[in-house]
């Protein structure tokens, strides 16, 4: 493939692109061109319109009727806790990664608050009954566990973050967002 | 083969005109869905949840994977569907592109642990494999509607070497390269093929697209 396609060319690889199975380097040829062109525009919609339609062809498989209820409980049951985030925050929280929600903030730290409250009155408790002996043990103890517990929390939020990165965001292969990866604003 | 019980809308459209009303309603859902109504969700989920499941299965060919793509897919639609533009496409157009790239985030994912390239298929196989898909078709076509047997029948008169390209692409997410390796085809020809298949589905859309409008 020559690094600089005609139109011609680019063209021809839209087909593929709807279907998104076009290497990095030419999806980044047709990112580049097509958003610039309305003929390219408009054709890309087709072929992405044909590629959504394929799904005809296949036998129908029925989700069986008792699981789909169950994901459809727990849609609706995450749908809910979700409507504490503004409407026009949610899709922005859609980008984040993780999954963003106005909660996040406070479920985040409330068990940091109450561990600390926890250590605080066993650090006092001991210290009025047991000035020299087990209080500040304890109280040690305690804060080592905590900081413990919290690099393990991080870290696993860190690596949920990073699926949840990797799983929205737009790529040339299969994982791009329908609707924002190849069709221009 | 039945149906499966689909509310009568996602299972096809009986006039060309019903299918833009189909398409509205879906249009209505989303929007609603952007301003943050549940109902809506569970309409839409109601809708297309056995279109969604039935993509998502034969792409991972999975019970259980199906079902999560089930999940994120009404999800994503619900936590984005303040981007979904109803100029750029149908609605139903947008939900099943999330489940196609979702279904196919998992698949390459599993592929990654798997090392799926230890056993290519033959040409044969493929064929075979493509049949499986298509096995009960004939009936389904019996049930559905026009517009959309019109489509399904175009999709079933392509010939078997372009049908078995795009569905590669299409079911697999295998870039031109690895279909080329998998039916042992030069990479032009595969090339030609997928662009020849999606080109005759695009002129068929776009003609019933037109008897519509």
């Amino acid at each position: 493939m020559s690094p600089t396609p005609g139109h011609d060319e680019l063209q021809e690889m839209l087909p593929a692109a709807a279907l998104q199975i076009l290497e990095p380097a030419e999806l980044e040829q047709v990112l580049a061109h097509v958003p610039s062109c309305r003929d390219c525009t408009k054709l890309l919609q087709e072929y992405r319109e044909a590629t959504a339609a394929f799904w005809l062809q296949l036998s129908p498989r029925q989700l069986d009727p008792a699981r789909s209820r169950a994901v459809r409980a727990r849609l609706m049951a995450r749908a809910r806790t979700d409507q504490s985030v503004q409407p026009v925050d949610r899709d922005f929280a859609a980008q984040l990664p993780s999954s963003g929600r106005a909660t996040t903030l406070i479920y985040r730290w409330s068990g940091w608050m109450v561990a600390a409250g926890l250590a605080g009155v066993l650090l006092v408790h001991h210290s009025v009954h047991r000035p020299l002996d087990h209080g500040w043990l304890a109280a040690g103890v305690l804060v080592v566990l905590l900081i413990g517990l919290g690099i393990y929390a991080r870290v696993q939020r860190s690596r949920v973050a990073e699926l949840e990165d990797r799983q929205g965001a737009p790529a040339g292969r299969g994982s791009a967002q329908p609707g924002h990866d190849l069709t221009p604003a | 083969m039945t149906n499966g019980g689909l509310k009568p809308h996602p299972s096809g459209h009986s006039t060309p005109g019903l299918a833009r009303v189909h398409e509205d309603q879906d249009r209505v859902l989303l929007r609603r869905m952007a301003d943050g109504d549940e109902a809506a969700l569970a309409e839409l989920y109601d809708l297309w949840t056995e279109r969604v499941h039935t993509l998502a299965f034969w792409i991972l060919k999975d019970a259980d994977d199906a079902e999560d793509v089930v999940e994120e897919t009404f999800w994503q639609a619900w936590r984005t569907a303040g981007r979904y533009d109803g100029k750029r496409g149908a609605g139903s157009t947008w939900l099943m592109l999330i489940a196609r790239s979702r279904a196919l985030d998992r698949l390459r994912n599993r592929r990654r642990r798997e090392d799926w390239t230890a056993a290519p298929s033959t040409a044969s196989t493929l064929l075979d494999e493509v049949g499986a898909r298509r096995a009960e078709i004939p009936s389904a076509l019996v049930e559905r509607t026009e517009r959309h047997s019109e489509l399904a029948s175009a999709l079933g008169a392509l010939p078997d070497e372009q049908r078995v390209a795009v569905e590669l692409a299409y079911l697999e997410g295998l870039s031109h390269t690895e279909i080329a390796a998998r039916t042992s085809q030069p990479l032009g020809t595969v090339k030609t093929r997928i662009r020849l298949a999606m080109q005759k589905l695009r002129q068929v859309l776009k003609s019933l697209r037109e008897e519509g409008s």
